[in-house]
């Protein structure tokens, strides 16, 4: 078969060998499964937050929201901590849980994480509402509150990848 | 006597080097005056050559004979309740301590600390009421 100089090469898709037939190559820009929550996290986990401005502290983890990120709170009246994304790479689950069946979690949504101005009042009355449930839960389990509100942190013996936690 | 745990067929004993650090096992058989047959029904391991150098025997001994196999031996050690003897003992005890301290999660720690630091206090106002 002779050949023009600037012709190119067509391939006849239909009588072709399948495995000449040239396929897209696997696209990993869209993680089409979502994140994939870690498996000791249950909506109602205590986690140990372990990087940015809340570093060391212990939160309620409320759930998964569909960025990937979690969603918890202190709760803000005990230790601080507002309703705030965090990604579960920089968090440690622990086993411990309290009951959040109670929580309403209906009107939170994702725009109100980015700085909007007009959202606060909304998300200061959601706020309020929910430190008042889960307090209520929390105060239910002896010395929960306090553990709440100290910071975790690493002292000499501890071995993290000996601890259970 | 000078000497009171003997290397003896039954004789309970806690590993204390190798793979299987800290389980108990039952010495077995003897195979020369360094080495004895040990197995471990109870504690998941199988019947191995051990050096005496890895075991630290125990007070505690099972009435078993020469030899018998893992699913008798652990029958016995069930109706004999040897594992209970030991866990009776001091060294015992404090086995089951150490196994408690290192399952506590972060919340039983945080506890711990509450509790230890209450009877530290308890503990300096006695001194002071002397």
């Amino acid at each position: 078969m002779k050949k023009a100089e600037n012709e190119k090469i067509i391939m006849d898709v239909r009588n072709a060998a399948p495995e000449r037939i040239p396929k897209p190559l696997v696209s990993y820009k869209a993680n089409k499964k979502g994140t994939v929550l870690k498996k000791n996290l249950v909506p109602g986990s205590i986690v140990i937050l372990l990087a940015g401005r809340y570093a060391g502290s212990r939160a309620v983890f409320l759930k998964q929201l569909d960025s990937g990120l979690l969603l918890v709170t202190g709760p803000h009246k005990v230790n601080g901590v507002p309703l705030r994304r965090v990604n579960q790479r920089y968090v440690i689950g622990t086993s411990t849980t309290i009951d959040v069946s109670k929580v309403d979690l209906s009107n939170i949504s994702e725009e109100w994480f980015k700085h909007s101005e007009t959202v606060l009042p909304a998300l200061a009355e959601t706020q309020k509402t929910l430190d008042a449930t889960l307090l209520a839960e929390i105060k239910k389990v002896d010395s929960m509150k306090a553990y709440m509100k100290a910071k975790f942190s690493l002292k000499k013996g501890d071995r993290p990848h000996d601890m259970v936690f | 006597m000078a000497f009171k745990r003997f290397v003896q067929v039954g004789r309970l004993c806690v590993v204390n080097y190798g793979a299987e650090v800290g389980k108990l096992c039952v010495i077995v058989d003897i195979v020369d005056a360094s080495r004895v047959i040990v197995d471990g029904p109870t504690t998941g391991f199988e019947r191995k050559v051990m050096s005496l150098k890895a075991l630290s025997l125990t007070k505690v001994v099972a009435d078993v004979s020469r030899g018998i196999r893992q699913q008798k031996l652990a029958k016995a050690l069930e109706e004999q309740k040897v594992i209970e003897k030991f866990n009776e003992s001091t060294w015992g005890q404090k086995k089951l301590a150490a196994a408690k301290r290192a399952s506590l999660n972060d919340f039983d720690r945080f506890k711990v600390m509450l509790l230890k630091k209450e009877r530290s206090l308890a503990i300096k106002k006695a001194i002071k009421a002397m």
